[in-house]
């Protein structure tokens, strides 16, 4: 388990480059502005990758400039620093915490209480996986904000178990982010992107909120699958049941009951039952849903059933390498088929003229799917 | 007769297709020197004015040079003005048409004060090579030489201190969607 943000969208490599192009550009003097330059930046840009970098490295080094306090290190300090990049800083810091005392010598411009606060506080930020929440008789003097949300988070390849201090289970498909905050009130996920399923340690007095969208969903004793896809929330229950909520705090949230037979913003779903939300409200239907298709990718099989090919293959790029490019026409072929993650894109891609009437392309930058009869500049428009 | 009107013609269409190829590009250098989206946006606005108004003929190489200069400098000179006006420790929006919600001032105010707090947490080298990259703009070599470590130790400290300021700009992202 990748139990971070680290991997996210780029690499250490990509991260200097887009440093590189944000210090030129900000440093170059207006009268000599290279066309150049500004050029091979753009065709730089042109990945989405550096493009995704690039715009967070911008985000981070506008904080830096505008927060930057000056401040310099004692050099004793700098030389006898055993750290030297190999792991993560925020691994590094979780090995390693900092002492508490601020060095007399170099003065910071906080109080020393409040640093003393600050560092108690990242010290349980960055304990490793450990949930502080016991139940007992120390519930009420537990102070809730030094409890800071844990972050989970699967690469593009493989789904992941994650179990619990509650004794409850989620198994993260490939590319999924969620956060878990406990509190002594209630357990509380936010699922960010992606899809996981739950399967809770039910407890009547402490509930398990899975907050996703605009939407939120209760745990009533229970499993079940929450998929953000492109247009909305899915909820599908494996087991037990559900009751999914509005968010309280947003008037676009309340969940239209025209379709549902139930009380206002609430719906309550049981095993065998699915239903989609998006900001909106309820769009889908509660309707009986097929758990084994729903459950597939747990097993590493992905069911699409008339799913456009140009979505097919954005979902099959979590588990596999090649870049895969398709024209907008041949995107929107429906494609149906069960598809293993564990096999890569290979053996689906190269079947795809057989089912399909596409062709394959070798283009400078990857596999371009196309259609027949489409001409050859199309695939170029498709950026292959 | 009808010269005019033509170039312009032209003039328009090929403002149209410098917009449409490097708009993005130009807001993000723009953001790059003014830190802020809404001035980013009015300066392209700006430069794509004054190059409608050139009234000379250029082909689309000259225009798209002459557009990023022009941006550039508008961008100094507004820093230039702007300079004299706020001296303040921490800017919202140098936009006085534009009321920024409290939401916003929160946000950014919670913003930097993670990346201030993140930048405290740095390891005392990579704080180091960060500061002498990133604020003092020296180059990869000089860094590694004023701090005797390799370039390749020098890459990897700054990598990896942008690596951390995100994570934790992340998180905190996260956590406020999950509130």
């Amino acid at each position: 388990m990748n139990a971070s943000l680290d991997n996210r969208h780029h690499g250490l490599e990509r991260r200097l480059q887009a440093e590189e192009w944000y210090q030129a550009l900000r440093r170059a003097d207006p009268a000599h502005l290279d066309p150049e330059v500004i050029g091979r930046w753009q065709a730089w840009l042109l990945d989405a990758e550096n493009r995704l970098a690039f715009d967070s490295v911008t985000r981070v080094l506008d904080a830096v400039h505008l927060t930057w306090k000056g401040k310099t290190r004692n050099p004793d300090e700098i030389a006898s620093d055993p750290y030297d990049g190999s792991v993560r800083i925020l691994d590094w810091l979780r090995s390693h915490p900092r002492p508490v005392a601020a060095p007399t010598a170099f003065p910071r411009n906080r109080p020393p209480a409040l640093l003393a606060l600050a560092a108690a506080l990242i010290a349980v930020a960055f304990a490793v996986g450990t949930f502080v929440w016991r139940p007992g008789a120390t519930i009420a003097v537990r102070p809730e904000v030094a409890k800071p949300a844990l972050v989970y988070q699967t690469d593009g390849d493989a789904s992941e178990d994650v179990r619990l201090q509650d004794g409850s289970t989620i198994l993260l498909a490939a590319g999924t982010a969620l956060s878990v905050s406990f509190t002594h009130a209630q357990r509380s996920i936010t699922l960010t992107h992606g899809k996981a399923w739950f399967h809770v340690a039910h407890k009547p007095h402490w509930p398990f909120i899975v907050t996703a969208g605009r939407g939120q969903i209760v745990d009533l004793g229970t499993a079940f699958v929450v998929d953000r896809e492109p247009a909305g929330v899915v909820v599908t229950v494996t087991e037990g049941a559900v009751q999914i909520d509005a968010l309280p705090l947003s008037p676009l949230a309340k969940i239209s009951v025209n379709s549902i037979p139930n009380s206002a913003a609430t719906v309550r779903l049981t095993r065998g039952e699915r239903i989609s939300y998006d900001r909106q409200g309820v769009t889908g239907r509660r309707g009986r849903a097929d758990i084994a298709s729903a459950t597939a990718w747990m097993n590493g099989m992905i069911e699409f059933d008339g799913v456009p090919l140009g979505d097919v293959v954005r979902t099959m790029a979590r588990y596999a390498k090649p870049k895969i490019f398709v024209t907008p026409e041949a995107g929107r072929l429906p494609f149906y088929g069960l598809l293993s993650t564990k096999d890569g894109m290979g053996g689906f891609l190269w079947s795809l003229p057989q089912i399909l009437p596409v062709s394959l392309v070798r283009g400078p930058r990857g596999v371009c799917v196309r259609m027949r009869e489409e001409p050859p500049g199309e695939s170029m428009s498709a950026g292959c | 007769m009808g010269a005019l009107p033509a170039a312009k013609a032209e003039r328009e269409q090929a403002l149209a297709e410098i917009a449409r190829n490097h708009h993005g590009a130009l807001l993000r250098f723009l953001m790059i020197r003014t830190g802020s989206k809404a001035e980013a946006e009015e300066i392209a606005q700006e430069a794509y004015a004054k190059i409608l108004a050139l009234d000379r003929p250029g082909t689309i190489s000259f225009l798209l040079g002459y557009l990023w200069r022009t941006a550039a400098h508008i961008a100094v000179d507004r820093k230039r003005q702007n300079s004299s006006r706020e001296r303040g420790n921490f800017r919202v929006s140098r936009d006085e048409s534009f009321e920024p919600s409290s939401e916003t001032v929160t946000d950014e105010r919670e913003r930097l004060r993670i990346v201030e707090e993140a930048i405290d947490r740095l390891p005392p080298r990579c704080y180091e090579a960060f500061r002498l990259r990133v604020i003092e703009g020296k180059k990869f070599c000089e860094v590694a030489t004023d701090l005797q470590i390799s370039e390749r130790m020098a890459h990897k400290h700054v990598a990896r201190a942008l690596e951390y300021l995100q994570y934790c700009l992340d998180v905190a992202a996260m956590e406020k969607q999950a509130r």
